[in-house]
């Protein structure tokens, strides 16, 4: 009776590493949806209400969700204690609040710093054309996602099973 | 120093600034200037900043500021949003919280004949703002007669304390004083210099009854003030232009007192002046009120009538 307990529980197990994975992949294109959603209200405080940058981050912060919105918030208050900081520095510091709460990809968190560390410098235009690149690069980045989920979420499935079944063979 | 003061340098010119000890009243500038050292004015008197943070009259050992500074120092003071402050930077200033201004200098980007902003930004002023409540207190009686306003030009050269002394006379007029309760007054600060305007909501204290229409041109800003604000006391800072004297004479026509400014060291050299010389010589101003004073501004100020003529002196 307890063999057969465990090999349940060894079944479970693997399933739910096979379930991990694919909410993980679920959470990034989660957090790559809302980035969206951030950046459009992000880009209609720059351009249309002339906000500054830590007066746009924190008034559109509440738009990236509850992972990324920390995020936000903290480049705001450290722009307002007015540290003398860069903001590229100070926006890679906070960018770690991304690292642990996120999903994100080594590659989405590098775009998301690259586009924070160009945000500021010159004239409306070229903010206009530093967010839409960002956008443009999280379009490609959720297809990615989006491809891929369709792609491995059966995939991880039947492996997470089919691990289960191997390794309660090799127990038999 | 003041801790709005520090706050708009980059960390390197902040920590030397930190260890200066100087009295924030009698702080006037702070000069950057790329690869050369940084001066301060101090009661009208030029010192330059040495590493550990005590003065010097000797040039060479002020601590030079590199182009970096001053680059990392204007992210900081524009709020890393240039964007935000494009039109204020194409005009070569920008009005920080605290009300004080930062003249900035360096290679001017031009498209249709006009500014349009500034790259490679290598010079910063920032001149301190002071609020110096009262100062206006023994002038204010001379600006009144039969219980009526007077429009009154102020006069002095530049730093010779013709705004703060307006911005008292302007919280005079607007609250009341011992000569009469207070009117209307309404503000058109082109340079955010008068209220010094932060996020719409005035840093000086202007007084309960003055209305204050933040970086707008003055002639518009004027025009636009008589019909919404219905002022009784008109006051602007600075005016020169051909358009100024033009809206300051409309305000003058609609029974509205102006309170204004304007460099100048004496009322012949107003007069001579193209556009404002005009109004002193077809007697618009009621009261002239000139400003001098070598070691402090606005140590001595004369009140002279329309005619020119000296009523009383401080």
């Amino acid at each position: 009776m307890v063999k057969w307990i465990g090999y349940l529980l060894i079944l479970a197990a693997c399933f739910g590493i096979s379930e991990q994975a694919v909410k993980r992949l679920k959470d990034r294109r989660e957090t790559l949806k809302k980035l969206k959603v951030w950046l459009s209200h992000f880009r209609g405080k720059v351009l249309y209400e002339n906000a500054t940058l830590e007066e746009a981050l924190r008034e559109s912060a509440a738009k990236a969700g509850a992972e990324c919105a920390p995020f936000f918030l903290a480049v705001a208050e450290a722009l307002e204690e007015r540290s003398g900081m860069r903001l590229s520095e100070i926006w890679e510091k906070k960018s770690e609040y991304l690292r642990k709460s996120t999903a994100l990809s080594g590659e989405e968190l590098g775009e998301i710093n690259r586009f924070g560390a160009g945000l500021g410098e010159l004239d409306v235009k070229v903010q206009e054309r530093a967010i839409l690149r960002y956008d443009d690069e999280l379009t490609v980045a959720l297809n990615g996602v989006t491809g891929e989920l369709e792609k491995k979420e059966r995939l991880y499935r039947s492996l997470g099973v089919l691990a289960g079944c191997f390794i309660i063979i090799v127990l038999w | 120093m003041r801790q709005d003061i520090l706050t708009l340098f980059c960390g390197e010119i902040r920590s030397i600034l930190e260890k200066a000890e100087i009295d924030d009243k009698q702080l006037q500038e702070i000069r950057l200037r790329a690869s050369r050292p940084l001066i301060l004015k101090v009661a009208n008197e030029e010192w330059f900043l040495k590493s550990d943070g005590s003065l010097s009259s000797e040039e060479r050992e002020g601590v030079c500021v590199t182009a970096g500074q001053i680059r990392d120092s204007f992210a900081v003071i524009s709020r890393h949003s240039y964007y935000a402050f494009a039109d204020e930077i194409s005009r070569g200033y920008l009005t920080v919280p605290g009300g004080h201004r930062v003249g900035i200098c360096g290679k001017a980007i031009r498209e249709d004949e006009e500014c349009r902003g500034m790259r490679y930004v290598s010079f910063l002023n920032v001149r301190v703002a002071h609020e110096v409540r009262g100062c206006g207190e023994r002038v204010v009686g001379n600006l009144y007669e039969n219980r009526r306003v007077l429009s009154t030009l102020i006069i002095s050269p530049p730093g010779g304390g013709k705004t703060t002394l307006m911005r008292d006379l302007i919280r005079l007029l607007s609250d009341g004083n011992s000569y009469r309760e207070g009117v209307n007054v309404s503000v058109v600060d082109e340079r955010s210099e008068l209220a010094a305007c932060y996020h719409g909501i005035p840093q000086h204290d202007l007084g309960c009854r003055s209305d204050v229409l933040d970086g707008c041109g003055k002639s518009e800003g004027i025009r636009m003030m008589i019909r919404s604000m219905g002022p009784q006391v008109i006051a602007v800072d600075e005016i020169g232009g051909v358009d100024d004297v033009q809206a300051v004479e409309d305000a003058a026509c609609c029974g509205c007192a102006v309170l204004a400014t304007a460099h100048g060291e004496s009322i012949d050299e107003i007069r001579r002046k193209s556009g404002l010389g005009k109004l002193v010589r077809e007697g618009l101003f009621d009261r002239y009120l000139i400003l001098s004073g070598t070691k402090h501004p606005g140590e001595r100020i004369r009140c002279l009538d329309r005619e020119g003529r000296e009523l009383c002196r401080w």
